[in-house]
């Protein structure tokens, strides 16, 4: 019988390309791969249709933390949620799917560009041009956008207002969808309390922007329970804001696509939308990946490597490894060198000329397709100094320097009593010293560098230079 | 820990070799391999051992990688040890010595404590290019305490290249006022992003009108195009009719022509030519007709007049042949004279010879006279030989000569040359002095040294001390003994220490009963102390009163006396009664205070009981001090009375003791010195012998002799010069009288010589008359004259040869002549007899220009046949030709319908005509057709009949003017419509705030980087100095002390020690101090191998310091003294062996002579020094 489906093809293809990697990276369970399709009995009466939900688009908000290095492929960054939208809109057209939903947060904030604006909308043409309607409701980021208002939509892409819950109504597929845009940008209303009664007969959807009961690393904005949707008797809960893909609940079933393009190292893995297919009385969805550039962390273990070579080989292979998973995107990768090493306090000390290094072999892997946004160095060193035996001598009396101003903060803030380090800090902007410790802020934020300092020098006095 | 061995089994150039270092207690170790021994090979097997063989090993040469073996055994100062071997491999690289066993990897950590192969070679290692270099670093660097001290503590020769590189590192990130550093550079970007940013945000307002403009104007624009579409259409009408008028008009023209024309026929289009060519030929083939009948004619003609003489023809070949021998006979006939001139001069010239040769033989006999050739031969040969045998005894007659001469010249200059005496003696008194040596060099320098000594003993003298008088003097002085010395030493020590002792006892037994005393007093003056006494008294006072007033009041006799007594003054009753009354008072109180102190009166009792054994104590005290004092005076002065026979006074027995000290070197200096003054007695006695002796030689040989001033040396000198003359003399005698023996030898072998010469010459003379005689000459002819005869002879005999030939040549001419005539003769009388007679030259001549003739007429007449035939055949074809044609002209005349050739041409041209007006005609309604658009050409005409002709040219200009005023406005909509669109498309695809926005996060994550970056350098920098300072203010006194011992020892007291002092700018740094504690010698000021031993001295001193309390670990140094002279090595060497005290050193050298050295240097006990050489196992 399952034969029968028209979308059995697409099932087959599911299950061939979808590898475990999505899994863990999506956090989903090994059971949830082979069964990406789920079903829930409805009408039997009703004529199938399919339609996307997707969220969290944040059109042209720049990827964060990649440093620019001779090499890196610049042109393949550029306009990625633009690129990861226009897929999203191939994908409905090539589907081709009867209705595209978008859950809140289209733009980024306060990004005031029209161009922005007319980059949509020229996408919405595309969809209207194929007679595919769209509804959008706006998120806490769409709220504080003004020119939205101004932008000239095609007739069939809606933008639910504020205010109050609206219902769109598509009769041909006798389809009920509804929805509230955030009016400001901290909504603390629960706004589905309000949403209106599902319409008897039709298929229900609930189109919301929501942390629901809280989301780790997400603000709470129009918060309500799980059991507060699924008493509203709805068939789809289209939901926004997360930014991972999640399926909430099964009954009815409750969706967060997850952002359509990841934007930092926090958002590593695939990132999309989902294309839910209701047949009769079954509603099946599928996570389908849109974004172009992928970021992920690549851990390498350099637990008892002695040899650079070694170790630069490991890091290939590690990064080689990742190629076949991102099927062509560009990798945004850190590269985070773990384990005990004996080439600890080279790697600490030469931090700057490792990145490049890894960086060059990323170039090697495939220019066009890594990125390494950073090389995190968490290595150890094997054989802690024993400072007693040293005590006497001059490198003995460097670690008591290091242990002591690990110990005392005030002694550090009075070492440290550095007129350029007070300058940078005068000049470098907020944006700049937010999300890092650069060691600008105090002592207390010096402390964590001490450990690497230390092996810095300790390297740099050791290192013998070649004798002329 | 110490190496105990080091076992290279399998390693580099090594095959089982170990280096044993377990003698002595940790010992400096010298392991010595020259070139290519190895040396280089077992220090890094060294290294290799305790830490590992690297992945990389070069020293797989001679074993494989797998069979690589190195070990050692190690030993800690508690006696812990360890054998084990190492092997490379990636783990479990530790074997026990069995090669076999593995140990585990941890097993030498409590053998290697916590240094690894960086802290070792940092540390522990030292090799000459580092020592170098940290010399140099040293030197070039500010010389700053704390620098220069972290440096050589550490072994990092490059601390400051250290730290400048983390400064340029920071400048490189940042600098506060920079533009170029990467962050101020970034910052600038971000700054400039950020505006570019702010700038680009496109107002929604901007684009809607650009919007709503462009629909308008693409509005106007679609109307235009409408109104000017239907206004080009009605042109386009009108433009047509115009064009078609004229064609209209010709077309009507043409139609009516070519009704004229409807007889005419048509010809076709070749027929003009085809006439025109038959015509044409026709012509030509008649005239060539007439041509060829022309020229036979003529050809006929001409043959008619030829005629060929056939007799003479036939004869061609007899009379070509006589032609050319006529050549040869004229030839022969010139010639004919010149030969008999020729033999009338040989004639002549073979009387002439004959006649100086031989004047009596005629021209006809002269071949009597020619010689055989042998005969000749011999004459020359003889000839040759008397030349040679001439020259020979010419030469043997000079020898001889010369011999005799030399003889006689010897003999002359022997007999000049004097006679040489005995010269033996001489020779063997030379020979004794010589033998001797330099005796007056040797007797200066014992006097030298003698003088020296006296002057040493005239100071040591006047450092004495305590004695004066002449050296002499002071060997008899009486001076107690040794002996004695020691016992007042020993007495006097005692003496004094008993006295001090004493005295000590004294005094604190003074401090006591003043103590005592200053008790009392204190306690004296707190208040009087009741006594016993004090009452007794007081109560005796009140008895006493008591008795008065009792003696007063019963009416006794009052005493005043014993009244004032009693009262203090003259007293009266009432006195005395208040008297009493207070002594009572004063007996009452005393008794209470008795009683209330007693404390203190008990105290007080036991102060006054100890005062007063504490004063007996004391005197004893001092009378015992008083009897040491004695002792030590009579010591004293029996002390000065033992010196009293030397006439000295004596110090302290120390004191003397040193004095005797000094003595007993002063009595060894004059000892020495009167050594040396014996010997130099000894070897003036030996000069004044060679002297003398020399001297009686001497004037034996006649010599003059010396004078008293004239030393052996220039004795020896003189005698040896006149030796050598001597000899040479005697030399040259000897040559002489060998000379003269040799010059008579051979002046008598020369005389035999002349004697076989002279006899030759007479053979030769013989045999020369003998070979004269054919040729009639005399014996005594000279070979001269008689090879002139023989020269003459051969002439003869080539004159006669020539005549026999000119004579056969002039008789062939004559025959030859006459065969000639006798051919032309008969030739003549054949072919033309009117030549018969004719002189032969001439009848040659005319005979060869008949022939001539006759043959140009043959060839003329063949030519002429030839052209006959020719001509014939052409007159024929012609012929042909012209029927040919005249029957195709018919043909034409036929088609054309002509009667006559003629009439052809005009039937041509009607026809012509015709055919250009059919096509105009054509070419007309075609263009009609194209203006009329459909092709029907009928409406057209109709149209065109309908027209105002004149009305048409302003109705089309009208039209044009409205079309162009249309075009005009559209290009102003489309310009207008250009620019919305530009301007949208400008605001949609310029340069997007999204990309600006993606470099703001590329420069942020750059910027954060690098500053990460700059903070962590900026605490290194801080670290590292706060660590230097640390580390100086630790250890700079017991570090630079010891280091500035060492390195004055390593510059062999060149430097006297190092100090720390202010430079310019009030820095403390480190500057040497040069011997004599003056000079103060910046680092930067000091010379390369100075500053080698500086570092050195610092290295080691550092490195005394750091194993201070702990486990020692060997030192290993690479060739470190390569810089240092010898002295200064020697004095490193003796350095190292101390340190090996302290802790094992292993020092690898390339140096042979520093083996030796240190051989020479390092004492021998106690035993600090191993050698081990590399090589010799290997």
């Amino acid at each position: 019988m399952i034969r029968d489906w028209p979308m059995f093809r697409l099932h087959h293809f599911v299950l061939a390309v979808v590898p475990r990697r999505f899994a863990r990276a999506g956090g989903l369970t090994g059971q949830r791969v082979y069964c990406g399709i789920r079903c829930r009995f409805l009408r039997t009466d009703e004529a199938m249709f399919r339609f996307l939900h997707a969220a969290d688009i944040h059109l042209d908000s720049p990827l964060r933390g990649l440093d620019r290095y001779e090499g890196a492929p610049v042109e393949r960054l550029r306009g990625a949620t633009r690129r990861a939208l226009e897929n999203l809109v191939d994908l409905a057209l090539e589907t081709p799917v009867d209705f595209v939903l978008i859950a809140g947060d289209l733009y980024d904030g306060d990004w005031e560009d029209f161009r922005t604006g007319l980059f949509f909308a020229r996408q919405a043409a595309r969809l209207d041009a194929a007679g595919i309607p769209m509804v959008i409701v706006a998120g806490n980021h769409d709220a504080a956008n003004r020119m939205s208002r101004r932008l000239p939509l095609p007739a069939s892409t809606r933008l639910l207002m504020p205010g109050e819950a609206q219902t769109v109504r598509l009769e041909r597929l006798k389809v009920a969808i509804h929805g509230q845009s955030f009016g400001e940008q901290a909504t603390a209303e629960n706004l589905a309390a309000g949403y209106p009664r599902p319409v008897r007969g039709w298929f229900n959807i609930g189109l919301l922007h929501t942390s629901l009961t809280g989301r780790e690393g997400h603000d709470v904005y129009a918060p309500c329970s799980l059991d507060e949707l699924g008493a509203k008797g709805y068939d789809y809960w289209a939901l926004g804001h997360v930014h991972r893909y999640e399926v909430v609940a099964e009954d009815p079933v409750v969706v967060f696509p997850g952002n359509l393009q990841g934007r930092h190292i926090r958002e590593t893995g695939p990132k999309g939308c989902v294309l839910v297919e209701v047949e009769g009385r079954r509603v099946r969805w599928t996570f389908r990946p849109m974004d172009v550039v992928r970021w992920e962390e690549c851990r390498v273990d350099a637990q008892g490597v002695e040899d650079e070579a070694d170790l630069l080989e490991r890091v290939r292979q590690r990064l080689a490894e990742g190629t076949s998973s991102a099927a062509g995107r560009l990798r945004a990768v850190r590269v985070r060198l773990e384990g005990v090493t004996p080439l600890h306090a080279t790697l600490v000390a030469e931090q700057e000329s490792w990145t490049a290094k890894v960086r060059s072999l990323a170039f090697q892997v495939n220019p066009e397709e890594v990125w390494v946004e950073q090389v995190a160095i968490a290595t150890r060193p094997p054989l802690q100094w024993n400072p007693a035996r040293w005590a006497d001598s001059p490198l003995g009396e460097l670690m008591a320097c290091v242990a002591e101003l690990q110990a005392s903060p005030d002694r550090l803030a009075a070492v440290m009593e550095d007129k350029a380090l007070r300058d940078l800090a005068a000049r470098l902007p907020a944006e700049v010293r937010a999300g890092a410790n650069l060691g600008l802020d105090g002592p207390e934020a010096l402390r964590p560098l001490l450990a690497d300092v230390e092996q810095m020098l300790v390297h740099a006095l050791l290192t013998k230079e070649p004798s002329r | 820990m110490k190496v105990v061995r080091l076992d290279l089994r399998a390693f580099g150039p090594f095959t089982n070799v170990v280096l044993d270092f377990s003698a002595g207690n940790l010992g400096l170790h010298l392991v010595y391999g020259a070139n290519e021994a190895g040396k280089t090979s077992a220090l890094r097997a060294l290294e290799n051992t305790l830490f590992g063989i690297p992945q990389q090993s070069p020293d797989d040469f001679r074993h494989p990688y797998s069979a690589l073996r190195v070990g050692a055994t190690l030993q800690l100062a508690d006696g812990r040890q360890i054998a084990f071997l190492r092997r490379k491999a990636a783990r479990k690289t530790l074997l026990a010595s069995d090669n076999a066993t593995e140990l585990a990897e941890d097993a030498l950590a409590p053998f290697l404590g916590s240094v690894d192969l960086e802290g070792f070679r940092t540390m522990f290692g030292l090799g000459h290019a580092e020592l170098v270099h940290g010399g140099e670093k040293i030197v070039q660097g500010s010389g700053q305490v704390g620098q220069v001290l972290f440096a050589a503590g550490a072994g990092i020769a490059d601390l400051r290249t250290v730290q400048q590189r983390l400064e340029e590192l920071c400048d490189a990130l940042y600098t506060p006022r920079g533009r170029n550093p990467r962050i101020n550079e970034a910052l600038r970007k971000l700054e400039d992003a950020r505006r570019r940013l702010r700038q680009g945000h496109l107002l929604a307002e901007q684009w809607a009108e650009h919007r709503q403009a462009l629909e308008r104007a693409q509005k106007e624009l679609a109307d235009l195009d409408h109104k000017r579409s239907t206004l080009q259409v009605e042109r386009n009408r009108l433009e047509r009719l115009r064009q078609a008028l004229g064609p209209a008009a010709r077309r009507k023209d043409l139609t009516e022509k070519l009704a004229a024309l409807e007889q005419v026929i048509v010809l076709p289009a070749d027929f003009a030519e085809r006439r025109r060519k038959a015509a044409t030929q026709l012509e030509v083939a008649k005239k060539e007709a007439a041509d060829a009948q022309r020229e036979l004619q003529r050809i006929q003609r001409e043959l008619a007049a030829v005629k060929v003489p056939e007799p003479l023809l036939n004869e061609a070949a007899a009379i070509d042949e006589l032609v050319d021998r006529l050549g040869a006979h004229r030839k022969a006939q010139r010639d004919l004279p010149r030969l008999k001139e020729k033999r009338q001069a040989d004639a002549q010239r073979l009387a002439e010879v004959l006649a100086t040769l031989r004047p009596d033989l005629s021209p006809d006999l002269a071949h009597t006279l020619f010689l055989t050739l042998g005969q000749q031969d011999r004459i020359q040969q003889l000839a040759q030989e008397y030349a040679r045998l001439s020259t020979r005894l010419e030469a043997v007659r000079k020898g001889a000569a010369d011999r005799q001469r030399e003889a006689q010249e010897a003999e002359e200059a022997l007999a000049s040359l004097p006679a040489v005496p005995n010269l033996a003696d001489l020779q063997a008194a030379l020979r004794a002095a010589q033998g001797d040596g330099d005796l007056e060099a040797r007797l200066r320098e014992h006097e030298r040294q003698r003088t020296k000594l006296a002057q040493e003993v005239e100071r040591a003298l006047g450092r004495l001390g305590l004695w004066s008088g002449p050296w002499e003097a002071l060997e008899m002085l009486p001076v107690p003994s040794d002996e004695t010395l020691e016992r007042f030493d020993r007495d006097l020590a005692e003496a004094q220490q008993a006295v001090a002792r004493l005295e000590q006892q004294r005094q604190e037994k003074q401090e006591q009963c003043d103590r005592t005393r200053q008790e009392l007093e204190a306690m004296a003056l707190e208040g009087a102390v009741p006594t016993e006494g004090e009452l007794d008294e007081a109560r005796a006072h009140r008895d006493a009163g008591w008795q008065l007033i009792r003696a007063a009041w019963l009416g006794s006799a009052t005493d005043p006396d014993r009244w004032a007594q009693y009262v203090g003054r003259p007293a009266a009753p009432e006195d005395l009664a208040e008297a009493f009354t207070r002594s009572v008072a004063k007996a009452d109180e005393l008794a209470d205070r008795l009683r209330r102190e007693a404390d203190r009166v008990a105290k007080r009792a036991h102060l006054l009981a100890q005062s007063t054994a504490t004063e007996h104590e004391l005197r004893l005290m001092e009378e015992r001090y008083q009897a040491a004092s004695d002792r030590l005076g009579q010591l004293q002065q029996a002390w000065a009375a033992a010196w009293q026979p030397a006439g000295i006074e004596p110090l302290s027995p120390p004191e003397m003791r040193a004095w005797m000290g000094r003595y007993r070197e002063l009595l060894r200096q004059i000892q020495s010195m009167r050594e040396q003054q014996s010997q130099a007695d000894v070897l003036r006695q030996r000069i004044e012998h060679h002297r003398r002796s020399l001297a009686q030689r001497l004037a034996e040989l006649g010599e003059i002799s010396p004078l008293a001033s004239e030393g052996l040396a220039a004795l020896l000198h003189r005698s040896q010069m006149l030796l050598e003359e001597l000899q040479n003399r005697q030399q040259q005698r000897r040559r002489l009288e060998s000379d003269i023996q040799r010059a008579r030898r051979q002046f008598e072998a020369a005389q035999q010589e002349i004697q076989l010469a002279e006899e030759s010459r007479r053979r030769w003379e013989q045999e020369w008359s003998m070979a004269l005689e054919p040729l009639g000459l005399a014996g005594q002819t000279l070979p001269e004259t008689a090879l002139t005869a023989l020269q003459s002879i051969n002439e003869l005999r080539e004159c006669r040869r020539r005549m026999a030939e000119l004579d056969e040549r002039i008789e062939g001419i004559g025959a030859d002549a006459c065969q000639f005539a006798r051919d032309v003769e008969e030739l003549c009388q054949r072919v033309a007899p009117d030549l018969a007679g004719q002189p032969v030259e001439a009848a040659v001549e005319a005979l060869k220009a008949r022939l001539q003739n006759a043959r140009a007429d043959d060839r003329r007449r063949n030519e002429l046949l030839e052209e006959q035939k020719r001509w014939s055949q052409k007159g024929e074809k012609a012929e042909q030709a012209i029927a040919r044609h005249c029957a195709a002209l018919e043909l034409l005349c036929r088609e054309a319908g002509c009667s006559s050739p003629d009439e052809l041409p005009q039937a041509e041209q009607a026809s012509a005509e015709k055919l250009r007006l059919r096509d105009e005609l054509t070419g007309v309604e075609q263009r009609l057709a194209e203006l009329s658009g459909t092709g029907a050409i009928e409406g057209l005409l109709a149209e065109v009949a309908a027209v105002d002709v004149d009305a048409l040219p302003g109705r089309i200009e009208r039209l044009d003017q409205e079309l162009r005023g249309v075009e005009q406005r559209r290009d102003e909509l489309q310009q207008t419509i250009g620019r919305h669109q530009r301007a949208l498309e400008e605001m949609d695809a310029g340069p997007s705030a999204a990309q600006t926005a993606e470099e703001i996060e590329e420069i942020r994550a750059r910027l954060q980087a690098d500053a990460a970056q700059f903070v962590r350098l900026r605490l290194a920098l801080a670290v590292l100095r706060q660590a230097i300072e640390r580390y100086r203010e630790k250890h700079e006194g017991s570090v630079l002390r010891r280091a500035g011992e060492l390195f004055a020892r390593l510059t062999c007291g060149s430097f006297q020690g190092l100090v720390v002092d202010a430079d310019d700018q009030g820095q403390s740094v480190l500057k040497g101090v040069r011997a004599g504690g003056t000079e103060r010698v910046e680092l930067a000021a000091m010379s390369e191998g100075t500053a080698d031993q500086l570092f050195l001295a610092l290295r080691l001193a550092s490195l005394e310091h750091y194993l201070e309390g702990k486990e020692p670990w060997p030192l290993v140094l690479d060739d470190v003294l390569i810089g240092f002279d010898n002295q200064r090595a020697a004095a490193a060497l003796a350095v190292l062996a101390e340190l090996s005290d302290r802790t094992q050193v292993i020092f690898f050298t390339h140096h042979a002579h520093l083996v030796s050295l240190a051989e020479q240097t390092v004492p021998a006990s106690p035993q600090r020094l191993f050698v081990h050489r590399l090589g010799d196992g290997v």
